[in-house]
């Protein structure tokens, strides 16, 4: 337990890899940038080793809330084949006919909310709440406000799953799905987790302000970048172009036309 | 211990104080308390007694777009004004009901540094010396979630009153707290009123503070009815007197039945053969046999942390055992082909709203209905108070409310083990009676009822055998020896 006054020492221990606010702001860029990006290819190659670095380091603390996020690649493939199921005939499976407009649309978004989930696991896997709040409030000059309502919220993630598995455990003796696949299983489980959630919420808030969160002054740090930080901007200025290049059309260059 | 003699800090008369969904909350009740001394408002569950406290830090006001017409005045602050709520928490430390819903920090070290930063002190070695003074040091990095309920609410006291504030506000600090915890809060409050602050805790269980309080308000339908003096309470008949007002003044003794007679032979409903449970590989409890009859209510008694929640897991087949055998009806509860789980076994959790799947009550009903097999007319009729609740979420029921339902839901599927834990908590005289109702329903059907607890009143009240967790092992005691085991801490201090 290092005991020395500044609040980067102090909490040497605890650090992550990377400096919490350079994290941030890659996890934020990189969800913004996959947002925008339509390009299947770029899409695969940022999303895809995002998602796996991401679900690797968060499956140990996150396997159920992976597990949901899984799940809901059925209802992605339903919505494609219901509503952009058009074009070229690409399979056939006995009365079933998927075209083009539906793979293209699985694909697209597929990769793109696989690779915003792989970041958002990648962040709340290495970064640490308390950490966080210090980073954000004196590196980046958020609004203290913004900074405490994300550090709370990677706090509920770790209580949510707690609150999970209760739930799951009197589902089963109730006799319903411990795993919500039906949007009723999903309803009926996300309800309790959200009215304890929310309550949680309410009451940390009512409790902060009464221990003088209004009043907190700021101290303003520089933003700290040593070799890993300077990595991870690396990464993530490499991935900005990769996406830029998708979207321009330039790799197609060097993928073959089948592929598109 | 106390008397009243400190200036007065704090002030309050208020004509009104109403949330935006309800009106007149609190009405027409006057308070004051003096430094030095413990002021408790006691009133049953609903009464108004956290509206109060929120009413008269400015929280309602302020932070929940409430209205309140009256005054305030603490510690010469009017909490009423945006400027004199700004000054609130330099001068108050406020511990809210459930730790659990206030702790807004990963782990103990950060929650008090977050109260410290806040007001700009910057001190390390005054972090670790509150810490130290509240027997958390060791568990400094601890995350918040793996501590005890007793240790969650020792943090929550820790981080409120870090800052040395001048006046201390606790809601109903002894909900979650086993005896130990509740001695060592007595302990504390002790130390601050010699200190000189002053004191202002809000409870239905009064017991715990008479001997300390100098002054205490009785609050019933958000009006101040009744106030006593140190003396008055200290009356003999003073505990009836507050029976009568629905506040549980009574020491559990004067609860205790006399299960001399009871049967003893009835059918072993669940037995445990060398059993370890925990979590991974880390046993939390081990070598345990022990036999749940037919018809009797057992309590499980032990710390907080010492791994009751974890045995009645493993009994309702939610945990496996790390090593031995658990039978209900003589079938493994994980492996069992009886469905819903829930007819063999039902483990009634601490929080009552992991329980619900519906969105209403009267929803949550039919699904009970459907799976359990029992009338939703006769669900309905269980309780007076369900009718009007029908189309509100089970969410937004009171406390006792909801612990009430989650109960009932769990009867209604008739188990032949029915499992609960910590069911009092928070829980005022009106709603102990109706779980006293509940229970003698399930023992008539024949279940057997397993209870982990730490509320010396419920062993008195409900209990026909019961086990304490001693260390690692569990083993069977009087239930006097039990109460006696509960009392003992609260006879120390």
């Amino acid at each position: 337990m290092t005991r020395s006054s500044t609040w980067r020492s102090r909490y040497a221990s605890r650090e992550g890899p990377v400096d919490p606010a350079v994290l941030f702001i890659y996890g934020l860029v990189l969800t913004l940038v996959l947002f925008i990006d339509r390009d299947a290819l770029s899409l695969a190659l940022i999303g895809v080793p995002n998602a796996l670095i991401g679900f690797a380091l968060g499956w140990r603390k996150y396997k159920v809330l992976i597990a949901l996020f899984l799940i809901g690649f059925v209802g992605l493939a339903i919505n494609a084949l219901l509503l952009t199921n058009v074009g070229p005939a690409v399979l056939v499976v006995g009365p079933l006919i998927v075209r083009a407009g539906a793979v293209n649309t699985f694909v697209t978004i597929g990769l793109r909310i696989t690779g915003i989930a792989g970041v958002a696991f990648l962040f709340v896997s290495l970064v640490d709440p308390a950490l966080t709040v210090r980073s954000l409030e004196r590196e980046l000059r958020l609004p203290k406000g913004v900074c405490f309502a994300l550090a709370y919220a990677l706090r509920l993630i770790d209580l949510m799953s707690k609150d999970l598995r209760e739930v799951q455990g009197v589902r089963v003796l109730r006799g319903y799905r411990s795993v919500p696949i039906t949007p009723s299983d999903i309803k009926s489980v996300l309800t309790p987790l959200l009215s304890v959630g929310y309550e949680r919420a309410l009451w940390v808030g009512i409790a902060a302000e009464l221990r003088g969160f209004r009043l907190r002054k700021v101290s303003k740090e520089p933003l700290r970048v040593g070799l890993r930080e300077a990595i991870v901007l690396t990464l993530l200025a490499l991935q900005i172009l990769i996406a830029l290049a998708g979207m321009l059309g330039y790799l197609q260059l060097v993928v073959p036309h089948t592929l598109h | 211990m106390t008397e009243e003699r400190g200036d007065v800090s704090l002030e309050a008369d208020i004509e009104e104080a109403s949330y935006p969904s309800k009106r007149g909350a609190v009405k027409n009740s006057f308070f004051s308390a003096r430094a030095g001394g413990l002021t408790l408002i006691a009133g049953p569950s609903g009464s108004g007694k956290t509206t109060l406290l929120l009413t008269i830090t400015g929280v309602l006001k302020h932070l929940l777009q409430g209205s309140v017409k009256g005054k305030v005045n603490l510690a010469g602050v009017d909490p009423l004004t945006e400027e004199g709520f700004n000054e609130v928490p330099r001068i108050v430390g406020a511990v809210m009901q459930d730790p659990d819903k206030q702790l807004a920090m990963p782990t103990p070290y950060d929650e008090v540094s977050f109260t410290l930063e806040n007001l700009g002190i910057s001190d390390e070695e005054r972090v670790w010396s509150v810490l130290r003074k509240y027997g958390l040091e060791e568990h400094a990095f601890k995350p918040v979630e793996h501590l005890s309920g007793g240790q969650q609410r020792r943090l929550a006291i820790a981080a409120a009153l870090a800052h040395d504030p001048n006046v201390v506000v606790l809601d109903e600090p002894t909900a979650s707290l086993d005896p130990w915890g509740i001695k060592s809060l007595r302990e504390s409050l002790t130390q601050l009123l010699k200190e000189g602050k002053t004191v202002i805790v809000v409870e239905h269980k009064v017991r715990y503070f008479l001997d300390m309080t100098s002054r205490t308000y009785v609050i019933k339908d958000g009006t101040i009815i009744a106030e006593y003096g140190r003396d008055e309470l200290l009356l003999a008949n003073a505990p009836k007197k507050l029976l009568m007002m629905g506040i549980d003044a009574l020491p559990p003794e004067a609860h205790i039945r006399d299960v001399s007679g009871k049967d003893r032979e009835g059918k072993a409903i669940v037995s445990l053969d060398g059993v370890a449970c925990g979590y991974g590989d880390t046993a939390v409890l081990e070598d345990i046999s022990m036999e749940l009859r037919a018809g009797e209510v057992s309590v499980l008694v032990g710390p907080n942390g010492s791994g009751k929640t974890t045995l009645l897991k493993c009994i309702a087949g939610l945990l496996e055992p790390l090593d031995g055998h658990v039978r209900v009806m003589g079938e493994d509860p994980r492996r069992t082909s009886i469905r819903p789980r829930g007819r063999l076994v039902f483990y009634v959790p601490q929080i009552p709203d992991y329980t619900f799947v519906s969105n209403s009550v009267e929803s949550e009903l039919k699904e009970v209905s459907k799976k359990a097999g029992v009338a939703f007319r006769d669900l309905v009729d269980i309780a007076p108070w369900i009718k009007e609740a029908l189309h509100r979420p089970p969410y937004r029921l009171s406390h006792g409310q909801r612990r009430w339902l989650a109960l009932s839901v769990g009867i209604a599927y008739a188990p032949k083990a029915l499992l609960l834990d910590e069911p009092t908590t928070g829980l005022d005289l009106r709603f102990m009676g109706e779980l006293r109702r509940l229970l003698a329903k399930a023992i008539e059907a024949g279940a057997a009822v397993l209870i982990a607890t730490h509320d010396p009143r419920l062993v008195a009240e409900v209990a026909d055998r019961a086990f304490i967790v001693d260390g690692r092992r569990v083993r069977e005691v009087s239930v006097i020896d039990a109460l006696k085991y509960l009392e003992e801490p609260l006879r120390e201090s």
